[in-house]
Formats: structure tokens, sequence, C-alpha cells
């Protein structure tokens, strides 16, 4: 079974998510890239990938290869929709942004929206967008005083 | 089978040096070794290996939580799954310990109607009696008092939790048909009888005392008079 690689889907794991912490701001103020090295990475990983082992009995490395091609495509989805909203992948606001009188600044509409990406379309880019209203609790900012 | 490792941090968990373990052996063609674990933190009650003899290794903890700084360098450690007949081996390192899950299904629960809940002060409860169900209640149910017993007995697991319910008022209405439920349910899966060694106590993770224990046969012998007397039978929850 598997793609006649040599290399654990746990291998994998760990470099995807290094990349996240390095390159797109999963850590708070690290650096946001638009090299990313996803499209690298997901390159290898359809040809240097081994799965031993049959679907007919437990596998873990199977599980985790399944998860794993999940894992690139948010990744990636998470990344483009960071830069364009000028914010980590974690969501928290970069070092860049000043805080006022020891409050960050509020959400902004162009902040409050979810996007998803498309399977099908086999882009990073998020392919839909939906703005979220707040009728009955309004998003308040976090001081940090 | 005998695997070198090398090169392994001191400050790795003893699953971390299991997965550097695997990747070399996926990487050199062989099958990895299947083993159980999910939070990696000591709470899930996941993970599972009888390690050199020990349920979780040489400390009083969960495999997750147990270093290699526990061994020396150079240290040959046997690694086994959680064996015994109730838990059958599904692959490797992982059990089956659906047992402990149907155990808890005969009893281990609160029957509550759904719906809006009362004030969560209605039922007072004192803080000892408090405290005593939360020692009992933090069993992570990794089966640890199994492996241990040479019985194979599951009574610290079925007494942790029938004195955690049983101590709170929310749990005394069914307090006899869960000591005898879960019991019975504890036989049936091929668990042995408990004959006082107190290897559970010595391996349990969350330090659960065999205490626990005493108050399940406690309360499941006033369960059996309460049958002899209960001119009705036990009425079933609805």
């Amino acid at each position: 079974m598997g793609v006649g690689g040599t290399t654990a889907p746990s291998v994998f794991h760990r470099r995807l998510g290094q990349i996240m912490l390095d390159r797109c701001g999963l850590r708070e103020g690290g650096a946001r890239e638009r090299d990313r090295g996803h499209p690298q990475l997901r390159e290898e990983f359809p040809s240097d990938l081994r799965v031993p082992g049959t679907g007919e009995e437990l596998n873990q490395s199977l599980e985790l290869a399944g998860r794993l091609a999940d894992y690139f495509e948010l990744a990636e989805l998470m990344c483009a929709d960071a830069i364009e909203r000028d914010e980590s992948a974690a969501a928290t606001r970069a070092r860049s942004t000043r805080l006022v009188k020891g409050r960050r600044s509020a959400t902004t509409s162009s902040t409050r929206r979810c996007r998803c990406g498309s399977t099908a379309a086999r882009t990073s880019v998020p392919t839909c967008n939906e703005h979220l209203s707040f009728d009955e609790a309004e998003p308040t900012a976090r001081s940090y005083k | 089978m005998t695997y070198p490792v090398r090169g392994i941090s001191p400050d790795l968990s003893f699953l971390e040096m299991l997965d550097i373990l695997n990747e070399k052996i996926v990487a050199d063609g062989g099958d990895p070794i299947a083993y159980d674990r999910d939070c990696m933190e000591g709470v899930c009650g996941s993970c599972s290996l009888l390690i050199d003899g020990i349920p979780h290794g040489p400390r009083q903890v969960t495999s997750c939580q147990t270093f290699m700084r526990d061994f020396p360098d150079g240290a040959e450690i046997s690694v086994e799954p959680f064996r015994n007949s109730a838990f059958p081996v599904i692959r490797d390192l992982v059990v089956d310990r659906s047992p402990l899950d149907r155990i808890i299904e005969a009893g281990g629960y609160i029957s509550v109607t759904s719906g809006p809940q009362p004030e969560p002060n209605t039922n007072p409860v004192r803080p000892e009696d408090q405290e005593h169900a939360m020692d009992a209640a933090i069993c992570i149910g990794c089966g640890a008092c199994v492996a241990a017993c040479p019985n194979a007995s599951a009574m610290l697991f079925t007494g942790a939790k029938v004195a955690h319910l049983n101590s709170l008022p929310q749990g005394d209405p069914e307090r006899f048909d869960r000591a005898h439920g879960m019991v019975a349910q504890h036989d049936e899966e091929g668990f042995g009888g408990c004959t006082n060694f107190g290897e559970c106590q010595a391996v349990c993770p969350q330090e659960i005392s065999i205490k626990v224990i005493g108050e399940l046969y406690h309360d499941y012998r006033q369960a059996m008079l309460h049958r002899l007397r209960a001119r009705r039978g036990a009425v079933k929850p609805q």
C-alpha cells in the first residue's frame, strides 16, 4: 500500500506544523510570508509518503495520512486568509498592530467574516466569503491595561 | 522483537521515543508499532503500555508522562500491551478496553431528565462528600489497575465510579442498581475477583485508593439485601 516513498506521515505532519509556526504567523508575531513552503511540501507528500500495511486492519499510518491530506488544504486556506486580513493564522493580531490606549483595536468589518476553500478548485485562495453579523452580542476589544 | 534506538534526548516522553522508533522503522521498510495515545498529558487514559512489566512504567504516572530520563542510558526496556483475557489484543500494543465502557453503561451514570436544569445549589453537598467524590471521579479509565492485578480484576475502576456517584445526592436514588449492575457487568466481561493484593493502587496514575473497593462491597451488600426486601423488584428507568 502507499505511494512508494520512504517518509512516514508523522514526518510530514511535523514539517507542516513547523511551516505554520515559522511562516504563517501561528506563533504570535511570527512572520507572514507569501512563500510559505506549503506548495513544495504538498508536492513531496504524495511522491515521498510511505504508508505500510493495508486498509484491512488497524493502520494508524493510514489514518494519519488521510488526515494530513486534509490538513494541507486547511493550512493553505488559513494562511491565505490570514495574509488578507492582516492577522496571523492563529487569529492573534500581529505585533505590528499598534495598541491604542492599551487596547487592541476592535475587530473591523474586514475581520468579521467566514472563509472557506474548495477542494474541487484545488487552490488555496478562499473561494467563498460570508460576512458575519453580530446582532445580539457585539464583539468587544480586549484591554491589556 | 528488539529495536535499538539511539540519540534519544532524556527529555523526550516514552511515546515520543516510540514515534522516533516508528519513523525509523517506516524509513527502513518495516511496519510501525501500533500503540494507543491521545492527549499526551496524562488525563485521557488512552495510552496503555506495560513498561518493564509495570503498567505505564517505573513512576506512578501514565505512559505519556513517563520520560526517557526515568531509564539509565543504554537500558533494554521491555514494552508489552496491557495483557489479560478481558482486554484482547487488537494489534501490537493496542488492546480493546471496551469492557470498561460496558461497565459504565451498566450503571456508571446518573439518570436525569433533559430540559431546564435546576439551580446548581438546589442539592447542597457537604465539602467532605464533594472531596471524596472527586478523589474517586478522577479515574481516567486507563486500565492499569487491571493490567497490574494478578487476578485481572477491574474492581478499582468499578469501585471508583460507584464511590464517586454514590457519594453524591444526585446518585443516591440509583445507588443499589448501580452497585449491583456494574459488578454484574464486571463479572460478565471476564474480569477476576479482588483478593486485596493492592497492586492496582500501587500503579494507578490518579492515585485512587483501594478504599473505593471497600465502599463498592458495602454498597453491593446493601444492594443484595435491598433486592431481597423489595416486594416489586428493581424498577428500571424508562
